[in-house]
């Protein structure tokens, strides 16, 4: 088992992946990501390509079941080059107790563009530990939607990194978290070169004894001048007993930017729902009414009509 | 017919209402005036179940029924409309939605058969142009970024979907100017009649010019001090609160 970080490190104040990982019984097993849509952009094991200016209609499906009692240590390479577009639904499911380590590496050339949606349905008893690594060059766009909440246990680092000017990367995620559910999401967009642009937007919705933790940086190099970095995290918590530890971040050391950042964290408004229950609606259903339109902010952000009604599916299937 | 009997209520601890008496009989529109913190606002929000507000005594029936049992949506259901004087943002949900959400909420609760789709649709439209509410304004989340009239017309238009039988409207005219003030007064004028009573709370007889009330209340100190005709808002407007307050 490799060397986990422990709670020293400041990343990893708010998760205690050992902790997490004590409860389970796993053993390291090969594993092997499904692919559909894929088939000519493979490049060996765990790696696609998609070839200069390249524009696949058809979003490409990559999907990790996970299994009981198993621990998968795997790497995913995605490359696409200069002037190529692709979407990529990320599936994440299984069943059982298990643990998916799981490294992703993302390359995107100059004018390159992918739109990645990510899309978890775990067992709400496994722990997953993902690290998204991002490397956007010259005018090059990254587009991420995520919907996370379903492990027992889940942690997802996303490390962007702006190489190329006039590269823009947009990154939103909603979490659903009920029961005794943890999850993490850490973000660190590097902002290298100048005239690039980045939006981090994270929404959380917490019931019961859930925890969620948000950590958001924008880190500004010293030549990255007219760097314009955006960073939101709404959580809206509907127990007393969840708790959302939310920690933003801006780091910067070049003088000509433009860096915004901005977290709450609360209860549903009782004024908006009296208004609503004023007018004939009972409770739950308003209630339901405005958590939907809490959540609508990051759902616009999905481009794709399949994408959006899977979002929405299983989003009206947590609010039930 | 809304029937208040010696209603006292509080909120945080403080007593605002001190032994309301009154009744309002079908198809008539009474006005309630009153100076700053006699309890008008108190009064819309304790008859529509506004939480954070204790009735400590007396009762409130409409038709017969006890409302300060019912919960806020059951009130609506039962025919009880609160016009606010601040209409709600709700960003993210729409206007639409929200409608016909409300209509069939309503109308599951009496036991009716939800509304189809296309009915609902006909309603909205012959009530928009009525109220000459645009298409875009129906297309926007629900009161946001809507002005000051349009918020209020807004008002009306619910209250025309939903077609309650006691309107209360809390202070309908702050905020509005003269010509948003004869559109949403023409929009509550149309309803007048067939059963349905209003209570109109106001602090100014000039609403009362566009809508004219069979019987005048002055509220103060958490009571009714003294009822008239409709001269009686006229009079205030000269000699103030006062000499009755």
């Amino acid at each position: 088992m490799p060397m986990l970080p422990n709670l020293n490190a400041e990343s990893w104040k708010y998760s205690n992946i050992n902790a997490a990982l004590k409860k389970l019984e796993v053993v390291e097993t090969a594993c092997a990501w499904e692919l559909s849509g894929a088939v000519e952009f493979l490049s060996g094991d765990n790696a696609i390509i998609i070839p200069k200016n390249k524009q696949v209609a058809r979003p490409i499906e990559i999907k990790l079941v996970g299994v009981d009692k198993a621990q998968f240590d795997t790497t995913f390479h995605i490359t696409v080059e200069s002037g190529a577009e692709v979407t990529i639904i990320e599936r994440q499911s299984g069943e059982g107790v298990y643990w998916k380590n799981i490294d992703l590496h993302i390359t995107l050339a100059p004018n390159a563009k992918l739109h990645h949606y990510r899309f978890c349905e775990e067992d709400p008893f496994c722990v997953v530990t993902e690290r998204t690594h991002v490397s956007v060059e010259r005018d090059a766009t990254y587009h991420m939607v995520a919907i996370t909440g379903c492990a027992g246990f889940g942690r997802a680092d996303f490390n962007v990194r702006m190489v190329g000017a006039g590269g823009a990367c947009d990154l939103s995620g909603l979490t659903l978290i009920a029961g005794k559910q943890h999850s993490d999401t850490t973000v660190c967009v590097e902002h290298i070169a100048p005239h690039c642009k980045s939006s981090q937007f994270f929404k959380t919705v917490l019931n019961d004894q859930s925890r969620g933790v948000f950590q958001g940086k924008i880190h500004v190099h010293k030549d990255a001048q007219k760097t314009d970095g955006y960073q939101l995290s709404n959580n809206l918590l509907l127990s007393r007993l969840a708790e959302m530890d939310v920690k933003p971040e801006l780091e910067i050391y070049a003088d000509d930017v433009k860096c915004s950042h901005g977290t709450t964290t609360g209860e549903l408004d009782e004024t908006p729902l009296f208004y609503l229950m004023s007018r004939g609606i009972p409770a739950p259903e308003a209630r339901k009414l405005l958590l939907e339109a809490f959540l609508l902010e990051v759902l616009e952000k999905i481009t794709d009509d399949n994408v959006r009604t899977l979002f929405d599916e299983r989003v009206h299937l947590w609010l039930r | 017919m809304l029937k208040i009997t010696n209603l006292t209520a509080e909120i945080d601890g403080k007593q605002i209402l001190n032994g309301l008496d009154l009744t309002i009989e079908d198809g008539t529109v009474h006005a309630i005036m009153g100076p700053n913190g006699a309890g008008k606002s108190t009064l819309s929000y304790v008859l529509a179940g506004r939480d954070g507000y204790k009735v400590t005594g007396g009762t409130a029936t409409l038709n017969g029924v006890d409302i300060l049992a019912m919960d806020a949506h059951e009130r609506a259901a039962a025919g009880l409309f609160l016009a606010f004087q601040y209409p709600v943002e709700i960003p993210g949900v729409g206007m639409t939605n929200f409608l016909k959400t409300a209509v069939n909420a309503q109308r599951k609760q009496r036991g009716e058969a939800e509304m189809e789709a296309l009915d609902f649709l006909k309603l909205l439209k012959t009530k928009q142009k009525e109220l000459g509410i645009a298409d875009e304004m129906l297309k926007r989340p629900v009161n946001v970024g809507f002005s000051g009239g349009e918020k209020k017309r807004n008002e009306v238009l619910q209250m025309a979907m939903l077609q309650p039988k006691m309107m209360i409207l809390d202070e309908t005219d702050s905020g509005l100017d003269i010509d948003a003030l004869k559109i949403v007064a023409d929009g509550v004028n149309r309803m007048r009649g067939a059963g349905r009573s209003f209570l109109v709370i106001t602090h100014y007889q000039r609403l009362l010019d566009y809508i004219v009330p069979d019987v005048v209340h002055v509220l103060a100190k958490g009571k009714i001090v003294k009822t008239g005709g409709a001269e009686l808002a006229k009079e205030l407007e000269k000699t103030g609160y006062a000499d009755v307050a």
